[in-house]
């Protein structure tokens, strides 16, 4: 990302250029200059407060500098002299524009203006505040690891590299954003996915204009294809051993400096339905867990939907004592089934999302408010009746298995609901296609979301149907590359 | 253009053919499934020369000058007419099974709109969601087998004497195999596997229809005869749970594939006549309109198409291909001798 100050030349007098980096930064506070003399020549030392390690500074920078001595040396002289025969830290670049040397100073690094030199030098010495690695909070495991991603990129990067150690693993690192300059790496295994598919990453986040970048949501948008799609073709995890595995299945992840998610390309249906414990408990579990999700799908999406197009238009379909069951508790109800089971859902929306944005000690009243006062008032006053919020409560409950897929089940969930109340199944069946139809023309990078079952591929079914064992899946050596379709 | 695998394209044709078995009123008789049967061997030969054609792997529908026009034109015509039966279907079915809508051609609309956007999805969607249908008939079937099976009446099963209703049936079913006309546009999307694409539905073409006529023969009786649609009543009669009937759950089935075929009329109309007339704004929901206003013809007249299908079929899916054929053959002789002559000059 190249900005206007990329294209001014550092001023080699070391008073003109500092006075031009104030009026650049416009006289910010935590800027720091030190102005020293070193082997006789006028410097400055320069540094970010809050962003550099203080004990880094003085200790391995400041301290060999000032007890450097040289005779007759000039200015480019003393920097080269720095930089190739003192290690002052791993990380030591060169700038000799205000656009890099103001990346540099507010990504953390000292910089080194020396009076006469037309460049400067940096050293890596980053030290701010961080959240430390703790388990993350979305993607709960029993069984797998308890380490996540942190807003830190290249704690990140290196949460992967401890994981995957093969040379064949590339990170690039890109910069996005004219404003926030935003740090992003591009994660793939180049032994596994095709260059050409790399480039196209690539292209597509070079395309991106924004001025600032600070989640992956700003991301996904340009990694997404322009059709617009019911589910999301970007998948986003925040843990590093699920990236790991999709990374070594041949996709490509994007990481995003300042932000605990990792987006990974291409994301197939089927991985909402995956978990790493799925692969820590013996196979027939892992197949029964995997199909309990998929049956969770249809009761999060269909169930209310059913039970209003089946209570509205067909009761013929339920035996005698469910139709009493429900004649009875629908008898005393004021509004109209479909209008009572939207009315629950959005209810429910609403109570999640006050549950969400409250603060935590305030979340518990919100579960006492939402489950006693609301819940049970609502069925003894007759507002809602029992079958109905038990059928309510079995679809969301469904829903929480599959988190990936619960904004698209939120709203789909209610659609359906209102197709099945105005034209029973045959509305449902309606809604179905579009919804079926939809998810078959999602596609990322020539990546079918809707692969392996469709178009079918058999040897991706022992990690999409069933889960094998390992024994069975190291003989296969999958990659997504093999569900690429041809255009 | 997309490229198709061949159990994609297998995948659509056995939909569409099972949304014509849903659909059909004569299927009542073991005679009538022994038509079926000769009907699929005539089929088989039919398909013969499209195959002959494609083999061939420089073969091109789009270069072909006979394919000009005119013959677009009549493509197009006969997907405008395949696309309203489709919503005639519809049509009839809501007037003898239980639809929660305000009128058929309520519930025509609103399929044809549903219709318009999913064609607007583009081919490769379509396959893929052929694809899935597939799976949806599987449980379907398995879910009909498993309630017919105490229900069926081997002696249900006789079968007539008058072996003309074989002949009868066997015209009819093929006047009814619109399939063969889009599988010979289609072929053109799959490079590799077509002749096990088409082997294999025509295997499955066949078993499947005498399945669904087995169990509606067993399972209904006699009262096959005076049922509208014997799939539906079929499905009320044979319950696999403890529910009072089922039929509404092949609602499901129905509503899926009926979208499914006149998606598939829809996009392949478009297809041509963005050929014929690439500059022409809103193709899909011209095409559907046009679909429902010939349904609507159709339902108001009570013309029966039977006899038209059968010879547009015939000529679209079998004349076109052969004298395609021969054409080809013709011209690579004339090269060959031509080249020959050359030869012997030089």
């Amino acid at each position: 990302m190249k900005t206007h100050l990329h294209t001014v030349p550092i001023i080699p007098e070391l008073e003109k250029n500092i006075s031009k980096i104030k009026e650049i930064s416009g006289g910010t506070s935590e800027l720091l200059f030190n102005e020293v003399n070193i082997s006789g020549i006028h410097c400055c030392l320069m540094c970010c407060e809050g962003l550099v390690s203080t004990a880094v500074l003085t200790q391995l920078v400041i301290k060999p500098l000032m007890e450097l001595e040289l005779d007759s040396v000039s200015p480019k002289g003393l920097l080269e002299h720095v930089n190739s025969n003192m290690m002052l830290s791993i990380d030591r670049p060169i700038a000799d524009n205000y656009g890099d040397m103001f990346r540099l100073l507010n990504s953390g690094f000292i910089v080194l203006a020396v009076d006469g030199a037309d460049y400067i030098l940096a050293f890596g010495a980053q030290g701010h505040e961080r959240r430390g690695i703790t388990e993350p909070s979305g993607e709960n495991n029993l069984t797998g690891s308890h380490d996540g991603f942190t807003e830190l990129i290249r704690t990140n990067m290196s949460l992967i590299r401890r994981r995957i150690k093969s040379p064949h693993y590339v990170q690039k690192l890109i910069v996005t954003g004219d404003t926030s300059q935003t740090d992003i790496c591009i994660c793939y295994m180049s032994d596994r996915v095709p260059q050409h598919l790399i480039d196209r990453i690539l292209q597509s986040i070079e395309n991106i204009k924004l001025e600032s970048v600070f989640s992956t949501g700003y991301i996904k948008p340009f990694l997404e294809p322009k059709k617009k799609s019911i589910f999301s073709s970007v998948g986003m995890t925040e843990r590093p051993d699920v990236l790991c595995s999709k990374l070594t299945e041949g996709r490509v992840a994007v990481l995003i400096d300042g932000n605990p998610y990792a987006l990974y390309i291409p994301k197939l249906v089927s991985d909402n339905f995956q978990t790493l414990d799925d692969y820590n408990f013996k196979p027939y579990f892992g197949t029964f867990i995997r199909w309990l999700k998929y049956a969770a799908f249809l009761l999060a999406l269909l169930l209310p939907a059913f039970y209003v197009a089946v209570a509205v238009h067909h009761p013929e379909m339920l035996n005698s004592t469910l139709l009493l069951i429900l004649a009875d508790a629908e008898k005393n109800a004021p509004f109209s089934i479909t209008a009572e089971t939207v009315g629950v859902l959005l209810m429910y929306e609403i109570i999640k999302e006050a549950g969400i944005r409250l603060p935590k000690v305030v979340g518990g009243a919100v579960s006492i408010v939402a489950g006693i006062i609301i819940g049970d008032s609502a069925v003894k006053s007759g507002l809602i009746s029992t079958p109905l919020l038990t059928v309510a409560a079995i679809s969301v409950i469904s829903g929480f298995v599959m988190p990936g897929l619960s904004q698209s089940i939120s709203v789909l969930r209610i659609i359906f609901v209102i197709c099945g109340g105005i034209w029973g199944l045959f509305g449902m069946s309606l809604c179905a296609s579009v919804v079926l139809f939809n998810i078959c023309s999602t596609e990322d990078y020539g990546f079918p979301y809707t692969a392996p079952f469709s178009p079918f591929f058999g040897k991706a079914m022992g990690d999409t149907l069933v889960r094998t064992g390992f024994r069975k899946k190291q003989e296969q050596n999958f990659t997504v590359e093999e569900l690429h379709e041809q255009n | 253009m997309s490229k198709i695998k061949g159990s994609q394209l297998f995948a659509l044709l056995i939909s569409i053919r099972i949304f014509s078995v849903i659909c059909m009123t004569d299927l009542t008789n073991a005679n009538s499934m022994a038509g079926v049967a000769v009907s699929t061997a005539v089929q088989i030969l039919a398909v013969t020369p499209m195959l002959l054609l494609y083999k061939d792997s420089s073969f091109s529908l789009k270069k072909e000058m006979l394919f000009g026009k005119f013959g677009k034109l009549l493509y197009i015509l006969f997907f405008i007419l395949w696309g309203a039966v489709s919503f005639s279907n519809l049509w009839e079915v809501t007037k003898s099974v239980y639809f929660p809508i305000e009128s058929s051609f309520t519930g025509a609309v609103i399929l044809g709109a549903v219709c318009v956007y999913t064609a607007s999805l583009g081919i490769k969607a379509l396959f893929r969601a052929s694809g899935l249908i597939v799976g949806l008939i599987g449980i379907s079937l398995i879910i009909m087998l498993v309630g017919a099976y105490p229900k069926a009446e081997l002696t249900h099963f006789i079968p007539d004497a008058d072996f003309s209703g074989i002949i009868k049936a066997a015209v009819r079913d093929f006047c009814r195999s619109g399939e063969l006309v889009m599988l010979f546009i289609l072929c053109e999307l799959v490079p590799k596997g077509k002749r096990k694409a088409v082997t294999v539905f025509f295997t499955a073409k066949l078993i499947l229809t005498e399945l669904i006529a087995a169990v509606e023969i067993t399972v209904l009786g006699k009262i096959i005869n005076i049922s509208d649609f014997p799939f539906f009543t079929a499905g009320a009669f044979s319950q696999p749970m403890s529910i009072q009937r089922a039929d509404s759950v092949y609602m499901i089935l129905f509503t899926i594939l009926c979208v499914l075929t006149a998606t598939v009329q829809i996009t392949l109309s478009t297809m041509l006549i963005n050929e014929l007339l690439p500059d022409l704004k809103y193709k899909s929901l011209i095409t559907a309109v046009l679909m429902l206003a010939v349904s609507s013809a159709l339902n108001i007249t009570q013309f029966d198409i039977t006899v038209l299908s059968g010879i547009l079929i015939l000529i679209l899916a079998v004349a076109v291909p052969i004298i395609m054929y021969i054409r080809r053959k013709f011209h690579e002789n004339k090269k060959d001798n031509s080249s020959l002559t050359a030869v012997s000059n030089a």
